[in-house]
């Protein structure tokens, strides 16, 4: 367990900084544009109260989802280039000579890059989501305002909308991994060109796949592996929630557990298809093909 | 295997594609040794190295570290046997500090403590971080942090590679005081031979991927014969085919002659014996291919 703790602690020591910028930076703009911004709303329901809540909700929501779409871009960013990391400095050859398991050394950073991260965004998101909404009702209506929000339901829907992320969460990258597993092996195996490769190999196959099946098979299945993973995470029972003119915001927010539990629901039986089976055998190839790059020397006499 | 040995090659070869690296290499490591490892560049030490700590596959041969295979044992390996490449090769965005606590957490047989300890030897201190410092620096921090590992082979493939004399001086000496305890041993590759001549015991010399020799300096002095003589009868001595002829003393004034071997007791009347230089042998051993193709 030690070794994998220690991983872990790389991960922070190596990304605390970077991880702070992209957390830190857009929290401290949107703050500014929530406090100092204009704002213009559409069709807006009469009752002030329902205003505030659905302003609230926005806000935390909102906030939540911002930080983890930047984390989930930031890990990706990050993926295309995890297989060689250390070779730039060469500290992969100081990396090798400690006694560590390679599956270890290539798990945890993909766990951490690929759940940790994005889980830990979506907690930070929430928190931050929370000054946010101080701030917009604050500015809207006043402190009174803001403590006279319907709390027990704000809080009880916006909690229940970061459990229902952070449940998806594993589902979707394993949705995703065969695609991100890929990406990496591109980058062990060709270096910076591993993006062109990918995609002219992507464009090959697909021309191939169209002229003699008339189909575009692979392109096909690709993006159903991304939407399926959207869908792991928000959506998958297909409804979502809607605060109707003139309805109490406690009431409509309270529906929000009902909803989620029904869409996790949805999302678990979503597993039980033949495209998921076929995305965990090739995940499992992906990974043992890295393990093979990097027992091999992980690419130091290329 | 020994218990005695802690390296055993036999027949080791290395194949990148077509070239071969290592070709058919055969030696031992005794414990409490210091072994050089000698060659050109390309000759294959560098290959030799990697392949003792699992970082390369070999093609043919047997060989066994510690009693362990490289590939398969690979971890259980590293835990006794350390490992420093030919380039500073700490991780540039870490403090020296969270490399020790890295370490503790990575390496059973590491302690931070005594990593510490080593590191108040030199100008590195624990706070820095590894981009702001300069080469000799990275070096002496990293041998700081493997000289707190509990293992009982060090490999080191041209550790002072680019550093300047005063920095190898302070690598060699933590070395030597801070590791070798007569039961550890040292595997070493360096080009600067005359420097650590006096810290050998054994060498080991490669050319094109091939051994030529492998032997202890006691025995070195007893097989190698150098004959330091007055050139006017460099013909005679030369007539003997010694392995090398060069120049010695003050403005080269002495002619001297290295023999695999004692030579005929006439051509020893032509001059005295002297104690044969490593770079000597290894230029006489290195420098000719119809003599380089020879096994020892």
């Amino acid at each position: 367990m030690q070794p994998y703790l220690s991983l872990l602690q790389r991960e922070w020591l190596q990304h605390r900084f970077g991880w702070s910028l992209a957390a830190g930076i857009p929290l401290a703009l949107g703050l500014l544009v929530v406090a100092f911004g204009s704002f213009e709303a559409g069709e807006m329901p009469p009752d002030p109260e329902q205003i505030r809540a659905i302003a609230a909700f926005a806000s935390i929501g909102g906030t939540t989802v911002l930080l983890f779409v930047i984390a989930c871009i930031t890990s990706l960013i990050f993926m295309a280039g995890l297989a060689r990391r250390d070779h730039g400095d060469r500290s992969i050859e100081f990396w090798l000579s400690l006694p560590t398991g390679h599956t270890p050394s290539l798990a945890v950073p993909l766990a951490v890059h690929l759940l940790v991260v994005p889980a830990a965004a979506l907690v930070l998101g929430w928190l931050a989501g929370q000054a946010v909404c101080l701030v917009l009702v604050g500015r809207m209506g006043g402190l009174a305002q803001w403590v006279a929000l319907p709390w027990a339901e704000l809080l009880q829907a916006t909690l229940v909308l970061l459990l229902r992320f952070l449940a998806g969460l594993p589902l979707a990258v394993l949705w995703v991994l065969p695609l991100v597993l890929l990406l990496v092996l591109m980058n062990a195996w060709f270096k910076r060109w591993g993006w062109v490769v990918l995609a002219l190999a992507v464009l090959a196959l697909n021309l191939i796949d169209l002229f003699t099946t008339g189909q575009r098979w692979l392109l096909e299945t690709a993006v159903q592996l991304v939407q399926r993973g959207g869908l792991a995470l928000i959506g998958a029972g297909g409804s979502g929630l809607s605060i109707g003119m003139g309805e109490d915001p406690a009431a409509a927010l309270g529906r929000m557990p009902a909803l989620a539990w029904q869409d996790f629901l949805a999302a678990l039986g979503g597993l039980v298809s033949p495209l998921f089976a076929g995305a965990l055998v090739a995940s499992a190839l992906g990974f043992w093909l890295l393990l093979r790059w990097r027992a091999g020397g992980a690419g130091l006499s290329d | 295997m020994d218990p005695n040995l802690l390296v055993e090659a036999r027949s080791l070869g290395v194949s990148y594609g077509a070239k071969r690296a290592l070709d058919g290499v055969s030696f031992t490591i005794p414990r409490g040794r210091v072994v050089g490892l000698l060659g050109h560049n390309g000759a294959g030490k560098t290959t030799l190295m990697k392949a003792l700590v699992g970082l390369v596959k070999p093609a043919q041969g047997d060989f066994a570290v510690l009693g362990l295979d490289p590939l398969r044992d690979r971890v259980a390996l590293l835990e006794q046997a350390c490992y420093i490449p030919d380039v500073a090769i700490l991780p540039r965005w870490a403090r020296v500090n969270d490399l020790i606590g890295l370490m503790s957490g990575l390496h059973p047989r590491f302690s931070a403590e005594r990593a510490r300890a080593l590191l108040r030897r030199t100008s590195v201190d624990p706070a820095d971080k590894v981009k702001t410092l300069s080469k000799g620096m990275v070096v002496q921090a990293h041998l700081a942090l493997v000289a707190a590992i509990d293992a009982r082979l060090m490999i080191l493939d041209e550790p002072t590679l680019g550093l300047d004399v005063l920095s190898r001086k302070a690598f060699y000496e933590m070395l030597i005081d801070e590791w070798c305890d007569g039961e550890r041993s040292v595997l070493v590759s360096t080009h600067q031979v005359e420097e650590i001549e006096t810290l050998l015991s054994d060498v080991l010399m490669l050319n094109e991927g091939r051994l030529v020799l492998s032997i202890g300096l006691e025995d070195m002095d007893r097989r190698f014969y150098a004959l330091a003589h007055d050139p006017a009868v460099a013909e005679q001595v030369a007539a003997a085919h010694p392995l090398l002829r060069y120049r010695v003393g003050p403005g080269s004034a002495r002619a001297a002659a290295l023999f695999d071997g004692s030579p005929p007791a006439s051509v020893q009347a032509l001059g005295q014996r002297v104690r044969p230089s490593l770079v000597d042998l290894f230029i006489a051993l290195t420098r000719r291919p119809e003599l380089d193709r020879t096994q020892f």
